[in-house]
């Protein structure tokens, strides 16, 4: 017994640590699968705009109306996303188990689900948050509250569908000619 | 240890000239150039804050890779420090590790955070607070000797399950009463492995605090418990069709654990956790199915209970728990005592009767500390009479 306990501690000291490497390539491994898209958003709140280092904001799905967007994780409809990666044509709402009938079956190039892991609880589709420099955050606040200029978030949805906010573009609002000013 | 007692001592005829003189012998031994220690740890300190407010400043321009492989690198080098310092005894052997230990699992638990920031992904907080306990437990729990590890392993346990308990009270369709039952008796649980394991290791004062810490969470939850069911109908967990199921199933759980205890520990500490656990479960049994927000109802229930607790701190001879419960059961009579004249309080008479009895309350609940508060040993012995409780 005293022979094995000797092994106890290096053994108590390695787990952690392959644990969290094992977790580090994971997500590493992860964060380069899926296919990246641009989505507008809308409804951010300049007051509560940034809490700390992140932007909080809604995602304006294009031609969808937001009563439409499943709002909890229990529900088994799918957003369909239709498009090019990563400009998104249209939006639909796809229900695996229950197809309308005649219509016929949607062939998406990217499904999102509600992340029942998501830190906004079940709006995850709804609204989300990405991490921004602390430098930067004055000029994102000013940009996001410009009412010229549109927010368009780079997102990346996973192979499980889930969805990974990028980073944060503005371009002139209303089919102004202009291209997409990339903030750092 | 300062010289000037020493005088007043041997003024006082308390020791003797030879006792003095062997006593500064043995401490001038003892001594050690605190003064010397503390500038290094001072310039240690500064060293630190230096390299963190170096870090901190150039946050944003340091690739998170590197940040990320700064951080691993740190964890695997306190971990070599651990390893290293485990065949010593003595000063460095024990509390240092201890130390290092707690650094360790902090650092440990803010790589979750570093990895969600730099790959920008997010989880609910109970996932890492997990697999963090995952991870570090069978460290913590084999190598840990102070109350510092002790203590930090119950926090982040009871922390885990409030996390969880938050984030699923969230998710549709709600907590069934079977998951509130768990999740609420986990410091039951915690008080059990220290229990078990506690007879058979050679660190058993550590399981002592463990489960220390453990029974001291339980008695405080089930007593805010109480309070909460005197506020309001449906009580702590708010809906007011479970909470009697909810209670129940503590019943049949905790008179388990009651026994388990007992069987495990067979001594009169063991009973007195019996006692604990099963009249916790009993007074929280009626206050559930009673309802009842009124204020005589609830109050008898909270010093039911605390009377439970008051008993087993006699029978086990924990002094100084015995005396927090006088205490507390003092401080609810005078919080009873105003509740009941509420409607006296707007008027002089009324205060000047909470007045009094708020002081013949306190003063009977000292002469009955005095009189009845197990003697004090005169041999410091290991059982949970710490002030932990």
């Amino acid at each position: 017994m005293n022979r094995y306990r000797r092994l106890f501690l290096p053994l108590a000291l390695l787990f952690p640590l392959f644990g969290l490497g094992l977790i580090w390539l994971l997500t590493e491994r992860q964060s380069y699968q899926g296919t990246e898209w641009d989505v507008p958003i809308a409804g951010y709140d300049p007051r509560d705009l940034l809490r700390g280092h992140y932007v909080q904001f809604r995602y304006d799905w294009p031609r969808m109306r937001e009563s439409d967007i499943p709002a909890w994780s229990g529900s088994r409809s799918n957003l369909c996303i239709i498009g090019n990666s990563p400009r998104i044509e249209r939006v639909e709402m796809q229900d695996p188990l229950n197809p309308v009938p005649g219509a016929s079956a949607l062939d998406c190039d990217a499904v999102a689900k509600v992340n029942p892991w998501s830190e906004e609880g079940d709006d995850g589709l709804l609204r989300d948050r990405i991490y921004v420099p602390q430098q930067a955050a004055r000029d994102y606040q000013a940009r996001l509250a410009d009412p010229l200029l549109q927010g368009i978030v780079r997102i990346r949805i996973n192979n499980s569908g889930y969805i990974t906010p990028l980073s944060m573009a503005f371009q002139p609002r209303s089919g102004a000619n202009g291209g997409r000013e990339e903030l750092p | 240890m300062s010289d000037r007692k020493l005088d007043i001592w041997l003024e006082a005829g308390l020791i003797d000239p030879a006792t003095a003189l062997r006593i500064r012998e043995y401490e001038a031994d003892r001594s050690r150039p605190l003064g010397l220690w503390s500038l290094i740890g001072l310039g240690a300190l500064a060293i630190g804050l230096g390299i963190v407010s170096l870090v901190a400043a150039n946050w944003d321009e340091i690739p998170g890779m590197v940040r990320l492989s700064v951080h691993a690198l740190l964890i695997a080098g306190v971990s070599g420090g651990i390893y290293l310092l485990q065949p010593r005894n003595g000063f460095l052997g024990l509390y240092l590790k201890d130390v290092l230990l707690f650094i360790l699992a902090v650092l440990g638990a803010t790589f979750f955070g570093h990895l969600g920031q730099v790959y920008q992904t997010s989880s609910p907080l109970w996932q890492p607070m997990a697999m963090w306990l995952l991870l570090f437990s069978p460290l913590l729990l084999l190598t840990g000797r102070g109350w510092l590890i002790s203590l930090l392993w119950i926090v982040a346990l009871l922390g885990t399950g409030i996390a969880h308990w938050e984030w699923y009270a969230q998710q549709a369709g709600g907590p069934s009463a079977i998951y509130l039952a768990f999740v609420t008796s986990l410091p039951i649980f915690a008080l059990l492995a220290g229990i078990v394991l506690g007879s058979r290791s050679e660190r058993d004062s550590f399981w002592t605090q463990v489960a220390q810490f453990a029974l001291a969470s339980f008695v405080s939850g089930v007593s805010l418990k109480l309070i909460a069911d005197g506020l309001s109908r449906g009580g702590a967990f708010g809906t007011e069709g479970n909470a009697g199921e909810i209670a129940a199933i503590h019943l049949g759980l905790w008179s388990v654990a009651a026994l388990l205890a007992y069987r495990l520990n067979r001594t009169a500490t063991g009973i007195s956790i019996a006692a604990i656990l099963i009249a916790a479960a009993l007074t929280s049994l009626v206050s559930s199915i009673a309802q009842s927000t009124e204020p005589l109802a609830s109050a008898i229930l909270f010093i039911a209970f605390w009377a439970a607790i008051g008993w087993s701190a006699i029978y086990s001879e924990w002094r100084n728990v015995f005396q927090v419960v006088v205490a507390i059961i003092a401080l609810r009579l005078i919080i009873l005592s105003f509740e009941l004249a509420s409607d006296l309080l707007s008027s002089g008479l009324g205060l000047i009767l909470a007045g009094m009895i708020t002081i013949v309350i306190a003063i009977l609940a000292y002469r009955f500390s005095r009189a009845f508060a197990p003697a004090r040993h005169s041999v410091a012995e290991p059982t949970p009479d710490a002030s932990d409780l």
